[in-house]
């Protein structure tokens, strides 16, 4: 264990200099909007991660994600433009409203199988548009909530985009480190099991019903407060940012990068929110080529990114394994592995 | 891996071989379409910007640069903007340029949503050397990005008609007639047209409330009333029959004032309403007067539509035709009608380029210093001048379709601020 | 009264379609596993595909159209297969097949976009004028669209229940591991439901391109599907078909107290009918098997 604790550490600290590295050498030299591209990528990354504990801890594909960070983010917005709630209570209550949503959804929706319960998220959102784009007393309506306050840590006030960032990244650091270990707790495994076979996870004595409903929570809780972050960072909010499309792009996202890595999905959140970026020339074919580009993809490489790594790591392995002497019956862990 | 590696390859090419065939097959087909156009059209102005470069020698003072950044390229209004805007600089190039230097055109790709657009409008904000930009179709887009214009301090052009733009920044202009005054203009010709007590129906924007909400209060103001006030989703609707069922059957009701863009809703609307006969007067705002509208309608539907108009399509007036005349000879414009949004870009490009003349420069505070100079300056839709609410157009048109499916427009409105 | 009697038939008209596009939807998920969310697209490529022919192309012969569009689906039909689902048949995530009809569904609009027209243009009908029924109009085309979804209802019927090549078919949807093991060609028998579908669904969409404009909204229609899909039941065509009308039904009557919560409406009772009776209305007799 103590290895394993020495290894998060050093992981934890070589990321944190990276991040000021990147922040002083990069950032600084960086567009404005391109920081703006980078500092969404990473609050979407809240969202995204939310999915990866659903999806791939949990087997559980939901498509209601964009719905928990649009409330969290309203009623941030909410609070501190009517209410007068200062910024980091408004933040932390915004979550905490996502992860009260989720609850009552998840006790809802997660007693059915598969795609019943997909189509229920997919309603779920659809709701969710219309009720931000109509609801004026509470969201603003179609103008939505402007003139969110600028959020204040320690005396230090967040205005621009750079200075954004690194708060950003260390939260980001923080959230792959919690998901990180969860994935090493016995609630964790009680997720993959469930993932796995849940008719075996229950006759181990696994409670399916109430492992789903707490990593759904868990899910709506992070969304809620990157949806929070959103709103802060943004100033002005609207529901023309909640659609069922910015949910498709979340699941692209997640399986590009890596649906079983959170640094996968990272990574793929950053990609895809850079996608218009590197593919300028395409002019009026980027849609055109970002559809192809997805169809490829999920051919090619299911697994995301992170997958193919991993394979090549793998494969390295048993390259470095089969030349050692006495180990020519031994077949390599690619074949249990596939 | 390496069949991976085959297989990836040989799909990528089959993908870029796709779009090319796209375009060749269409070379030799027939009207032309986007796609050859968008190549024909690179060619011919890099063709044209070198032969400009060999004759005009001179026009080496600092460009004017216009970023439009508005809605997704592929969509209509982005492709439309993109031709009529690479149109319109060439001609002005060929014509000598402004203040010295040539005018160059750069396009970003505004997406189809929010965070896509707010991203486009931060590149277009920090293009090197930008003196303006042109922007978005919707208003609460642009809402959003106030702050960052006003941080950035350059003149952006959106073609929305919300009066809240104004208010949110200095920076943003509109060339079209903002809902203040046109709202009291639709209601005046309802009554003029003998309806008392009409429906309100438009698509809920922030656009389509304020114009309902002002409606009303005109109406109410002269003594009359709005039976109701119907609110739609254009988004998210495609059958609109139940809700055209609700507008027609509200008790005493004895009109439809409608807010509705010239897509779906709008074609939806208006030929429902013909076909369940409705019999009292549909009063409609500026986006449907168009000839491609009523084609796609069908005369039948269309006659007897009231309103206002912004661009006198049919009228005998010079400088419309030479407009068309410009669009349709020029081989890069790929469509065959020509509305007021092909008309509006034009003029947006013409103010600035006109406030860059007024003030001698071609850099962003000029162009904000011209904007306000502009007095009278004839454009395609109408006249332009500078107002205190940010928008320039100086008279709307009252339009009736009639039973041929011409649009008759009548004599110029003065837009009241 | 009146006016109930019109928001009735009008619910029931628009529940035909949004079942037309179900029945399709519901064959490929019981055929393939498949979530298809290109089914709008494809919906709004049948419509694009009208226009090209009819106002581009101005082929005159109906019959030669006909053929064309036919071939046409039955092309984008098994490249859809080869693409969204024969390479999935071993992966170990369903949801990446789903995110491969995402991919594929924006490839097509976005293909129909950029070469046919990115305007919203209209079709002529194939007969103009219409039908009044005590102050309820319906344009004859809506009996076109209506004789072809029963004749697509009879004929997916007799395949399915009546004949061999059906029950073959519906085998190896069931499981495909029992049909491999009696030699019943799985791959062939999937291509062709998806060719089925693909001609299904794209001749619903030229048949209501007369009606609802030829434009990308029509893939506003795929959300309602899934709605019916789950309203009427899972896993039976009665039920697609049952659930598209009373999701026109509700649709319709909900303009009575409101016009822009439409949606609210339509997926509440959606979630409703989750909470309640996940089966939905019709519930099917198919188990899920557990392989």
């Amino acid at each position: 264990m103590k290895k394993e604790t020495l290894r998060v550490l050093l992981f934890a600290l070589s990321a944190l200099f990276a991040i000021v590295l990147l922040d002083q050498l990069v950032i600084t030299n960086l567009k404005n909007s391109q920081v703006n591209i980078i500092n969404v990528a990473l609050i979407f990354f809240f969202c995204v991660s939310g999915m990866y504990l659903l999806l791939g801890l949990g087997g559980v594909l939901s498509l209601c994600s964009v719905t928990m960070l649009g409330l969290g983010a309203f009623v941030c917005g909410f609070l501190n433009t009517k209410l007068n709630v200062p910024i980091p209570a408004a933040m932390l209550l915004g979550a905490l409203a996502s992860g009260v949503l989720a609850l009552f959804l998840g006790l809802l929706l997660l007693k059915l199988e598969g795609p019943c319960f997909v189509f229920g998220t997919i309603g779920v959102t659809y709701i969710g548009q219309s009720v931000f784009q109509n609801f004026a007393a509470f969201t603003g309506g179609p103008n939505g909530t402007g003139g969110i306050g600028k959020l204040v840590l320690f005396g230090y006030t967040f205005k621009t985009f750079k200075d954004w960032f690194p708060l950003l990244a260390v939260f980001v650091l923080l959230l792959i480190l919690l998901l990180h270990r969860i994935k090493q707790t016995t609630f964790g495994r009680s997720l993959m099991a469930v993932r796995d076979d849940a008719t075996a996870a229950y006759c181990m004595g696994v409670n399916v019903y109430r492992t789903k409903v707490v990593v759904f929570v868990l899910a709506g809780v992070l969304a809620g407060f990157g949806g929070s972050l959103y709103a802060v960072h943004n100033g002005t909010i609207s529901a023309s940012l909640f659609t069922f499309n910015t949910q498709l792009k979340f699941v692209i996202m997640l399986m590009l990068g890596g649906v079983m890595s959170p640094i996968g999905a990272l990574f793929g959140t950053v990609l895809v929110n850079y996608l218009p970026e590197l593919a300028r020339f395409a002019n009026s074919y980027l849609n055109l080529l970002y559809g192809c580009l997805i169809v490829l993809l999920m051919i090619f490489m299911p697994m995301g990114l992170a997958g193919i790594l991993k394979e090549a790591v793998v494969r390295y392995r048993v390259q470095r394994n089969k030349q050692l002497p006495g180990d020519g019956g031994k077949g390599g862990p690619s074949d249990v592995v596939s | 891996m390496k069949k991976r590696f085959l297989a990836v390859s040989v799909s990528l090419m089959l993908a870029l071989g796709l779009t090319g065939c796209g375009q060749g097959a269409k070379d030799s087909g027939q009207g032309g379409n986007d796609s050859t156009q968008a190549t024909t059209d690179q060619a011919q102005t890099e063709a044209a910007g070198s032969q400009e470069q060999t004759e005009k020698a001179e026009l080496n003072g600092a460009p004017l640069k216009i970023v439009y950044c508005g809605t997704s390229l592929s969509q209509e209004n982005g492709d439309r903007a993109k031709q009529v805007l690479e149109i319109a600089a060439k001609e002005c190039n060929a014509a000598g340029g402004v203040n010295g230097g040539e005018v160059v055109i750069e396009l970003i790709d505004g997406g189809n949503d929010q965070q896509a657009y707010i991203d486009a409008v931060l590149k277009a904000l920090e293009v090197e050397g930008v003196s303006a930009v042109i922007g978005t179709f919707y208003s609460q887009y642009a809402l959003a990005c106030a702050d960052y214009v006003n941080e950035a301090q350059i003149p952006v052009f959106n073609v929305a008609t919300n009066f809240e733009m104004a208010n949110a920044s200095d920076y943003y202009f509109t060339n079209r007639c903002v809902d203040t005054a046109f709202s009291n203009t639709m209601a005046q010709i309802a009554i003029d047209n003998g309806v008392k007590n009409p429906v309100t129906l438009f698509y809920n924007t922030s656009n389509g409330y304020n114009d309902s909400a002002f409606m009303k209060a005109y109406m109410e103001d002269k003594g009359f009333s709005v039976a109701e006030e119907i609110a739609f989703d254009n988004t998210t609707t495609t059958d609109y029959t139940s809700i055209v069922m609700q507008a027609m059957n509200v008790a005493d009701s004895d009109g439809i004032l409608l807010h509705a863009t010239a897509n779906t809703d709008g074609q939806s609307i208006i030929a429902l309403l013909h076909q369940y006969g409705y019999a009292h007067p549909i009063i409609s705002n500026s986006n449907l007067f168009s000839d491609s509208f009523v084609k796609n309608v069908g005369v039948d539907a269309c006659a007897g539509m009231i309103g206002f108009a912004e661009y006198t399509t049919t009228q005998e007036n010079e400088a419309n035709k030479a407009f068309q005349e410009l669009m349709f000879n020029n081989s890069s414009f790929s469509y065959d009608t020509v509305s007021w949004i092909d008309a509006s870009f034009y003029d947006d490009f013409s103010l600035i380029v006109e406030a860059a003349r007024l003030a001698g420069g071609n850099d962003k505070d000029s162009i904000l210093d011209g904007l306000t100079k502009i007095k009278g300056y004839d454009g395609i839709m109408t006249s332009y001048s500078y107002h205190e609410d940010h928008s320039y157009a100086d008279y709307i048109y009252l339009a009736v379709v009639q039973e041929d499916g011409t649009i008759e427009v009548s004599d110029a409105v003065e837009v009241t601020h | 009264m009146a006016l109930f009697f019109q928001q009735t038939l009008t619910g029931v008209s628009v529940g035909l379609v949004y079942a037309t596009v179900a029945m399709g939807l519901m064959l490929l998920l019981r055929a393939a596993g498949v979530m298809n969310f290109a089914q709008g697209n494809l919906l709004a490529m049948g419509a694009y595909l009208s226009f090209l022919f009819m106002e581009k192309l101005q082929l005159s012969s109906g019959l030669l159209m006909v053929i064309l569009a036919l071939a046409v689906f039955v092309a984008v039909g098994c490249v859809f297969c080869s693409v969204c689902f024969l390479p999935f048949k071993h992966a170990k995530w369903p949801q990446a097949m789903m995110i491969c009809t995402i991919g594929a569904g924006t490839v097509i609009q976005e293909c129909c976009l950029l070469f046919i027209t990115a305007e919203t243009r209209s079709v002529r009908p194939i007969l103009a004028g219409s039908l009044s029924v005590g102050g309820f109009v319906i344009p004859y085309q809506y009996f076109f669209i209506f004789g072809a979804m029963l004749f697509m209802m009879t004929g997916l019927f007799f395949l399915f229940e009546k004949m061999y090549c059906g029950r073959v078919m519906s085998a190896a949807a069931q499981n495909k591991y029992a049909a491999d093991l009696l030699g019943i060609p799985t791959n062939l028998t999937t291509m062709v439901t998806f060719c089925i579908v693909v001609c299904m669904v794209g001749f619903s969409g030229w048949l209501l391109a007369p009606v609802y404009r030829v434009s990308a909204s029509l893939s506003n229609f795929q959300a309602r599907a899934f709605a019916s899909v789950v309203i009427g039941g899972f896993g039976s065509l009665k039920g697609a078909i049952i659930g598209g009308i009373l999701v026109g039904l509700i649709e319709a009557y909900s303009t009575y107290f409101t016009t822009t919560y439409k949606d609210v409406v339509v997926f509440g009772c959606l979630l409703l009918v989750l909470a309640f009776c996940p089966q939905g209305i019709i519930p099917s007799g198919t188990k899920k098997e557990k392989a």
